[in-house]
């Protein structure tokens, strides 16, 4: 279509780093005007970093990027306004308390649609009364061009999600853009939302606006765009035309190839009961109908169970409500369901009693909710795990033996190679893989009989990866059942028994170790079905 | 490695860096004080002297500078305590009014025919259940109902003026006092007054708020409890996941720091004035926050630090009569730039440095 | 017309006393609508009556007092948006510094200044104004304010910087400038109010002459949920206790009851405490007041 035309957006061999962490690789990007524009990636491939650098947020450590062939002369998101460039995040920028007239002339309470050159505002301007009727009359043209209809003076926290993504778009629009990108506009809208949104796209491409998608979701791409460019790992893949493209083909590109961590030495699977029972759950909580719907699984001794799903794919939710259930039905509603711990009934349990039956937990956001981040490392080995350090008559078991902990940690952080081995040494002096390692191995060696991991090794060097997945896999082989939940299809592929692919807070597909591909369970995560 | 010594180290090189912080608020203090002297017009040296020797010239002088220590170090904990969950106590004053008041009643209308290491423990008792009490309420609008514990104590402090001024007046007013007080407590509800301080207030009293004091620290340092508190003072997301409850941990440690204020209400009535009367408290209980900051919210920093404010606020006294420029006053503009110290001079310091490197995340 | 007399001379009271506490009221709703928590009103308050009666009886003329007045608020604003802002300081404790700093500062200045550390000397007729001054000024500054916090772009900033400044922050308006405008406001306005009570409302500065209204100006915002009308009406009714107070003094209601009035004077309070628990319908503060951003 638009190839021969010189490109409207382009990136050039863009490099970005944060320290040491690469983040976005020899990124080529060419967006052209007038076309839809589909980004596709795992969590981590750099997508999300690409629009910051687009944007002016952040800067590119080398490399060019390019508006009109010329250097982008702005560098934030209000001078790209200006350029006629705006985005619509996954996270909304909306103030709940306000209203919806309110949170779309937030900035430019006084321009009207006619953007007449550069935003200059006197100062007395903000004292001013704001005329709601004009504005009110020239945002409903606005939303009528597309189709949209919204209560200009109901609380934006009293509107849908779906409503609050029209809202964030015909803020864009108010301020006369151009060039639009969504960053996963469809993760929280339901599927009759969603076609009301891509067919709002083709509109706002016939009206000659640029869009940019950013997405996970193949099926989509298939229907809307034009182009797709694949982010792997920082690095843009491959640029094709969407038609040539199947979803399966994306869905491989999307995956790439298996990282050769060696194979890891692996026992048959041995089984025996079952640890985690769940049976036809589905909760739901106001203004998002679809949490977890009708999901049934379980998790045996002696196996590894992997959860695949996207961000928003409900892996979270079914993380938090294992971990606690009562307390993550607080505020939800069970429409139905049951869940079985040990084969016992445990819809009743709180966080605490799950950690004190013998289950482990290594959560996804270490830094957050695994440690303390400005205590030691012994401190933070008995974090959780207080209760076995219990001695003392009087009060009694209140109090703390922490000789008991010293003597036994220096066994954990030795078998784990966790440098420096110092339990006085305050964790936030360990690397990143070092403090993976270590809560691991708080977990681990603790031998429980079920281990709940998020992410167990994300941030985390290849050595040490390597041990991860080896202790992870001996507490598999003595008969501990694991519930392993990971962005990193590989991760999964490589030590799961088998592996539930959630989508939308539902099981989209139940894959068995020897059936295996990353297309499989990439097409799976994209909302396909198998 | 020597691990033991190492371990010593580690935590000497940490306590060390407080200390040192605290010092220098309390130099800061010092200089600005004098500096503020010095604008008045009265010598800054001949002001600090005239302190000292108003804080330590003669055996009363000691002796006030304990009894006021006693209640500082009670109202100290009351902050410090609240502080190893992330509260803040504002409502030490309204706390240690209640815990006054139940002292100076049990004193009043008490068994008097107990023996009299009974009759204190009882009033003692009552005077630290009603603080408590009082403080619990805040915590229970904080853990339960989500509302600010800080603006739920100061309405509690007004309140406890108000109410004890009213239970005062209507029920236990002393029919031979032109003033709004109790009746004066008997003798065996009286605090005994140490023999080698010219008659100062000062009691075994000092013992029992160092006793809490070491038992602040035992809990903080050495129990479970203590563990749990500070887990939720440093990451409440962490402590979830963890499987503490941080609301139930906040309501605890702001309950049982509220208590303490009770000794300081009961060392008021049954070491000093042996009665209860309007406004008792008379700022203490909101000296306690300098108290805690200074000390770092730490058991031995808040003693430490309870007796430095004792010392500068019975001190100051003397500069009433000793200086016609200025007066106790100063006391007070100390503390506020000691306060405004400790807080400030770590971010200060990370501003200042932090200015000329930018960090992308 | 003669009956109406008495009422009128209550509503004049009411309103007198009402009136300090709208304009820090007022001034307290600007700071935390826009994210940060303002305790230092009884300081602020103080400061302002003190420079207010010590510059009126020092230059003789009444106005200059308000002026001096709001120079000083400026510059407590100021210490404390550097506190806060920059230094991320805890606002309560930032807030109780600058109390502190009343409580024993003042009367140090007072003494070097007029050799007294209770009070300043009275001023004259001519150097004060009527209780109409303050009543108008709080009135107006009601006013004023709803009409910016609902139908101008400033205020529209100011309430979205206390509840999502990122969105501020996505559409290109610094929210620390907001905070920072709003904290200036803040003191200048609760400095103005403390000016009127030493120079319209009184003669003199005296030690400690507000009280506790800073803290029940405080009360009166949340109690009107941190809205101006509401925050107004408020204050009105905690003139009114106050009033009552006053003329309950020892004399008895029809039926022979008597309200203490030590139980009068805290009615604003236990009404305030009473909606923290959750009596008095839903409160809810600005999502992001004291977090720093």
């Amino acid at each position: 279509m638009n190839e021969q035309n010189p490109p409207l957006i382009e990136f050039r061999s863009v490099r970005k780093l944060f320290g040491s962490f690469v983040a976005n690789d020899e990124l080529n990007l060419k967006i052209h005007q007038g076309e839809i524009h589909a980004i596709i990636g795992e969590n981590g491939a750099g997508k999300t970093t690409a629009m910051k650098l687009l944007f002016g947020l952040e800067e590119p450590t080398s490399g060019q990027i390019l508006y009109k062939g010329e250097p982008r002369p702005w560098f934030g998101p209000r001078d790209a306004a200006s350029a006629g460039i705006g985005m619509v995040h996954q996270h909304f920028m909306l103030s709940g308390f306000h209203t919806a007239l309110e949170n779309v002339i937030l900035g430019r309470e006084h321009a009207s649609l006619n953007r007449e050159g550069p935003l200059k505002r006197k100062f007395l301007s903000g004292f001013l009364q704001i005329d709601r009727v004009k504005i009110r009359d020239e945002l409903d043209r606005v939303a009528c061009k597309v189709g949209f209809n919204i209560p200009w003076d109901c609380s934006v926290e009293n509107l849908p999600v779906g409503l609050q993504q029209q809202l964030e778009i015909v803020k864009l629009l108010y301020s006369g853009v151009d060039v639009m990108i969504f960053d996963e506009p469809t993760a929280v809208l339901t599927p009759q939302e969603t076609s009301h949104f891509l067919q709002m796209l083709k509109d706002l491409k016939n009206d000659g606006k640029t869009i940019v998608i950013i997405t996970h979701k193949l099926q989509e791409v298939k229907e809307v765009a034009d182009v797709v460019t694949v982010l792997h790992h920082g690095k843009s893949v491959v640029t094709r035309p969407a038609k040539e493209l199947s979803i399966q083909a994306m869905a491989d590109l999307m995956v790439g190839r298996p990282v050769k961590l060696g194979e890891l030495p692996r026992l048959p699977q041995k089984v025996s009961e079952n640890l985690i029972e769940i049976t036809d759950l589905t909760v739901v909580s106001p203004g998002r109908p679809n949490l977890l719907s009708n999901l049934n699984l379980t998790v045996s001794a002696g196996q590894i169970v992997g959860i695949a799903g996207v961000e928003g794919s409900g892996q979270m939710e079914l993380w938090s409500f294992i971990c606690g259930p009562k307390d993550y039905l607080n505020k939800k509603k069970l429409l139905s369901g049951s869940f079985k711990l040990f084969g016992k009934e445990a819809l009743g349990l709180r966080r605490s009693d799950v950690r004190e039956i013998s289950v482990g937990i290594a959560p996804r956001d270490r830094l957050k909710e695994a440690v303390l981040i400005e205590s030691s490392l012994i401190e933070n080995d008995i974090l959780g795990h207080d209760h076995e350090f219990a001695c003392g008559a009087f009060p009694s078991n209140q109090w703390l033996d922490r000789g008991k902990a010293r003597k036994q940690i220096l066994s954990r952080l030795d078998g784990f190679h966790i440098v420096p081995c110092d339990p006085d040494a305050r964790i936030d002096a360990l690397s990143g893989g070092n403090q993976q390692k270590f809560v691991m191995s708080r977990e681990l060696t603790r031998k429980p009989k079920l281990f709940l991991c998020a992410e167990p090794t994300r941030g985390v060097d290849v050595g040490s990866i390597e041990l991860i997945h080896g202790e992870i896999l001996k507490r598999r082989d003595s008969g501990s059942g694991m519930l392993l939940i990971s962005s990193q299809i590989e991760e999964l592929m490589a030590l799961s028994d088998k592996i539930y692919v959630l989508f939308s807070g539902r099981i989209a597909a139940v894959i068995d170790r020897h059936n295996f591909t990353e297309g499989l369970i990439g097409h799976a995560m994209g909302g396909g079905n198998s | 490695m020597s691990s033991l010594g190492w371990r010593q180290f580690v935590k000497f090189r940490l306590l060390l860096t407080e200390a040192i912080l605290a010092l220098m608020a309390v130099g800061v203090g010092i200089l600005m004080g004098g500096v503020l002297v010095w604008i008045v017009g009265e010598d800054p040296v001949k002001a600090i002297l005239i302190i000292f020797e108003g804080a330590f010239g003669t055996a009363y002088d000691l002796g006030m500078v304990l009894y006021f220590a006693t209640i500082l170090i009670a109202t100290g904990l009351s902050v410090a305590i609240p502080s190893q969950t992330g509260n803040f106590n504002i409502g030490a004053e309204g706390q240690t009014l209640m815990g006054a008041l139940a002292a100076g009643v049990v004193g009043a209308y008490g068994p008097a025919n107990l023996p009299h290491g009974t009759c204190l423990t009882l009033a003692i008792l009552a005077a630290l259940l009603a603080s408590g009490l009082w403080g619990a309420i805040a915590a229970a609008i904080r853990s339960y109902r989500g509302g600010h514990e800080v603006i739920a104590s100061i309405m509690l402090n007004f309140i406890a003026a108000g109410v004890s001024g009213w239970l005062v007046v209507t029920y236990f007013q002393a029919p031979d006092s032109q003033n709004p007080e109790t009746i004066t407590v008997p003798e065996v509800f009286q605090l005994h007054r140490f023999d080698s301080f010219d008659g100062a207030p000062a009691t075994m009293a000092i013992f029992i708020a160092l006793a809490f004091a070491f038992c602040f620290w035992l809990v903080l340092e050495r129990m479970r409890p203590g563990f749990v508190m500070k887990a939720v003072k440093q990451s409440p997301e962490a402590a979830i996941v963890a499987g503490y409850s941080p609301n139930k941990a906040m309501f605890w440690s702001f309950t049982i720091g509220s208590a303490m204020c009770g000794l300081a209400g009961a060392v008021m009535v049954l070491g000093e004035s042996w009665r209860f009367r309007l406004e008792i408290s008379d700022g203490f209980g909101f000296l306690g926050i300098p108290v805690a900051l200074l000390g770092r919210s730490r058991p031995l920093g808040v003693v430490l630090s309870a007796f430095l404010f004792a010392s500068l606020h019975h001190g100051s006294s003397l500069l009433d009569i000793e200086s016609t420029k200025i007066g106790r006053d100063l006391a007070q503009v100390i503390e506020a730039i000691v306060v405004l110290s400790v807080v400030s001079m770590v971010p200060l310091l990370r501003f200042m440095t932090g200015k000329f490197s930018t960090r992308d995340r | 017309m003669t009956e109406l007399m008495p009422l009128l001379e209550i509503i004049l009271a009411i309103l007198r006393n009402a009136s300090p506490l709208v304009i820090a009221a007022t001034a307290a709703l600007f700071c935390e609508r826009s994210g940060i928590i303002q305790i230092s009103l009884e300081g602020l308050m103080l400061f302002g009556a003190f420079a207010g009666a010590a510059a009126a009886n020092y230059y003789g003329i009444g106005v200059l007092g308000l002026v001096a007045a709001i120079g000083v608020g400026f510059v407590l604003g100021c210490i404390y948006g550097v506190l806060v802002i920059q230094l991320k300081v805890d606002q309560i404790i930032a807030g109780t510094v600058i109390n502190m700093l009343a409580w024993g500062g003042i009367p140090v200045i007072n003494k070097a200044l007029f050799d007294s550390s209770a009070s300043t000397p009275a001023l004259g007729l001519e150097e004060r104004f009527s209780s109409l001054l303050p009543i108008s000024i709080a009135i107006f500054t009601v006013g004023f304010t709803y009409y910016l916090i609902h139908d101008t772009s400033y205020g529209l900033r100011l309430t979205v910087a206390g509840e999502k400044p990122e969105a501020l922050q996505a559409v290109g308006v610094n929210p620390l400038y907001v905070r920072w405008s709003a904290v200036v406001v803040s003191g200048v306005l609760a400095a103005l109010g403390g000016a009127t009570l030493s120079i319209c409302l009184a003669s003199n500065y005296t030690r400690n002459m507000t009280a506790g209204r800073g803290f029940m100006a405080l009360a009166a915002l949340i109690l009107g949920k941190w809205r101006p009308l509401p925050t107004f009406f408020a204050c009105i009714l905690f003139g009114a206790c106050e009033v009552l107070q006053m003329k309950m003094q020892g004399s008895q209601l029809p039926g022979g009851v008597t309200i203490p009035s030590q139980l009068v004077q805290i009615v604003p309070y236990v009404l305030t405490l009473l909606l923290l628990i959750g009596f008095v319908g839903a409160s809810r503060a600005p999502s992001k007041l004291g977090k720093p951003f």
